[in-house]
């Protein structure tokens, strides 16, 4: 009933005019190779806040599964992915391209993204208010639980190294800590500053982290970019024999990126992986894979969209986000007031369910722009890529500054722009810091009130079954390398015996 | 012979990153213990200082572990800047520099057609026009519609 009160509210001109900006935006960001879709949303955050909050997250929502469709079509016409969800789609996609197929990978990862899309979004529909009105029986026991596993799954699963992802987590805990002590007042890690004092801006870091270090990292890279290919509408189907091998590596695409997307730290970019495996696996003719298999194009394209709307799940009903473009997609809630959890379905299911209602809309308007506009997608490509970093910058400035006016935040946009650099020739994942940066105030407020109730006792943890057992799965997935060493020693050892 | 490998070692991506990290921790628990001298624990559980110290420290030893790994792995990448990485990064900074001095546009305007001409090597007048485009996009967008107030330039814009 509230979807169908909510689709009455989206479709109004100024509504629909800025879901269209974002999906427009996130097909472009997808294109664009060297900025991805955190980046966009970090970029565009401050646009957001002078507009209605309704408005406002739809167009940051279409940015964020735009750029996913966005990303597939580079992958396929240039072997370039846009973005880390569309890699995989080079494998089969470019190779299909290469045999005059272009067309037909197109069209099975727009029809197959639309379908998982929704399905997806029909999941979101159904089980968040579900996972809502659980949450709301937790105490802070439970929560802090939540978001400590939450933390420990995306360093472990973010990177190459949980040590690196460990890292990065501790650093964005440790830059959520500065400023006044949430119960005391007291300042902390100011080192003096008084502009410290309130805090570290979460926009002028994000737009530093993903805006300007992703630039720092690929300014003078040229791109050349051959963009005489020609895509008709009848090519986009699949014909005969090609409709079964579709349509089921379709469905199994989507229940994997549902499932992963829903897992912080899993994301869509490993799901397209598994999606991938998945096909591989069950096909009879494995050996096509790499050669331009359709079910390596449709899997993964499923997978993809599927999981970019999932991680709306946690996000949306306990207020966790799953991935680094979901904490910075947080962003948009915070800057109106909002914050996102168990309670926002109740004192403001109108926001929860406009911005479902906008995806539908805007899961539409990205069919048909995948459809129809593609050509002019690559001739826009190679049109704003020689000028991205200038705009970058000057993005990335107005972001930080815009705010609040204050021009100690441009520093902090450079400063966490230099740190995104070095995270990323180093191989620090971001998502874990910015995450935890996110989460990391609420975190310490639900753990200071839980040993409050206990006068400092840990052992409160272990009298709640739902909290208990979240905190022992944490600290086995932060464990696991060591134990997993420990494992291996132990089997050589029995078997030198 | 011994000392130039450790050396090496230290300096490639792992062992700088390894050593800054424990610096930072260290530097960190002891601004938070003996600066600021903030309670870590009372009666009633952790104090102001409890999450700042307890990160630090973790801090702290995952940088030590990071750079002793390092010193054990050959062949080890070290950082290394591109020219035009370095030229961004002064002229980012030169801007930040210049947006309160200069005002908010005219640095806006000088960082594009920078850009263009030096780090990109594109022809100085092409650079300024697309910088004066840029500029007029930016007022139209974010001062005209979005009422951002940018610091004024001492000629008045």
């Amino acid at each position: 009933m509230e979807i169908i009160q909510a689709f009455s509210q989206v479709i109004n001109p100024s509504t629909l005019l800025f879901i269209f900006i974002g999906v427009v935006i996130g097909e472009l960001v997808g294109v664009l190779p060297g900025i991805s879709s955190p980046a966009a949303i970090a970029l565009l955050l401050p646009t957001t806040f002078t507009l209605a909050p309704g408005d406002g997250l739809a167009m940051l929502a279409g940015i964020w599964y735009g750029s996913s469709y966005g990303g597939i079509i580079t992958s396929i016409l240039l072997n370039i992915p846009g973005e880390g969800d569309s890699v995989i789609s080079t494998l089969d996609g470019y190779a299909m391209a290469k045999q005059g197929q272009g067309a037909l990978a197109l069209g099975v990862s727009a029809f197959g993204g639309f379908f998982a899309g929704t399905i997806a979004l029909i999941l979101l529909q159904f089980v968040g208010p579900d996972i809502a009105a659980l949450a709301m029986r937790f105490g802070p026991q439970e929560f802090f639980a939540l978001m400590f596993l939450g933390l420990a799954l995306v360093s472990w699963l973010s990177g190459e190294s949980i040590i690196k992802g460990m890292i990065s987590c501790g650093l964005g805990l440790l830059v959520g800590t500065v400023g006044g002590d949430i119960v005391s007042g007291e300042s902390r890690l100011t080192f003096g500053f008084t502009v410290l004092q309130d805090g570290i801006g979460f926009v002028p870091a994000v737009v530093g982290l993903f805006g300007l270090g992703e630039i720092l990292h690929t300014v003078g890279n040229k791109l050349d970019i051959n963009h005489q290919m020609k895509i008709s509408i009848r090519g986009l189907f699949p014909h005969g024999s090609q409709w079964a091998p579709t349509v089921w590596s379709t469905l199994r695409g989507t229940v994997v990126g549902f499932v992963a997307g829903v897992i912080p730290g899993v994301g869509p970019t490993n799901a397209t992986f598994v999606a991938y495996a998945v096909e591989k696996g069950i096909s009879r003719t494995p050996e096509q894979f790499g050669q331009g298999a359709i079910e390596g194009v449709a899997g993964p394209g499923a997978a993809s969209h599927s999981g970019t709307i999932a991680g709306m799940v946690p996000l949306l009903a306990l207020g966790i986000p799953a991935s680094g473009t979901a904490a910075v997609f947080m962003g948009g809630f915070i800057i109106h007031g909002l914050f996102p959890g168990p309670l926002l379905y109740l004192q403001h299911s109108d926001i929860v369910w406009g911005l479902i209602a906008a995806l539908y809309v805007g899961n539409i308007m990205l069919l048909l722009m995948n459809t129809l506009m593609i050509p002019v997608m690559v001739w826009v490509v190679s049109a704003i890529r020689p000028y991205l970093a200038p705009i970058i910058g000057v993005l990335t400035l107005i972001g930080a500054y815009s705010l609040s006016n204050n021009p100690f935040d441009i520093w902090l946009a450079v400063g966490f722009g230099i740190l995104g650099y070095f995270f990323r020739i180093g191989g620090f994942p971001l998502a874990p810091m910015v995450i935890a940066m996110v989460l990391g105030r609420k975190a310490e407020t639900a753990l200071r009130q839980s040993l409050q109730i206990s006068n400092g006792d840990f052992s409160v943890f272990m009298h709640r079954p739902l909290a208990a057992s979240l905190i022992v799965v944490a600290f086995l997935v932060l464990l696991s390398p060591w134990l997993l060493a420990l494992w291996r020693r132990y089997r050589i050892a029995r078997s030198v015996t | 012979m011994i000392s130039r490998v450790y050396r090496q070692a230290l300096l490639s991506v792992d062992g700088l990153s390894g050593l800054f990290l424990t610096i930072l921790g260290l530097f960190c628990s002891y601004e938070m213990r003996f600066v600021q001298q903030l309670v870590v624990w009372d009666e009633s559980g952790p104090g102001p200082a409890w999450l700042p110290l307890v990160m630090s420290l973790i801090l702290t030893v995952l940088g030590l572990k990071l750079a002793m790994s390092a010193l054990l792995v050959r062949d080890n990448p070290s950082y290394s800047f591109s020219r035009p990485t370095l030229k961004y990064t002064i002229l980012i900074m030169s801007l930040a520099s210049l947006f309160p001095v200069i005002g908010g546009l005219s640095s806006l305007t000088l960082f594009v057609a920078m850009e263009l001409w030096w780090v990109e090597q594109e022809r100085m007048r092409f650079s300024i026009m697309v910088s004066l485009i840029v500029a007029f996009v930016v007022w139209f967008v974010f001062i005209r519609l979005l009422g951002v107030a940018f610091p004024l330039s001492p000629w008045g814009f």
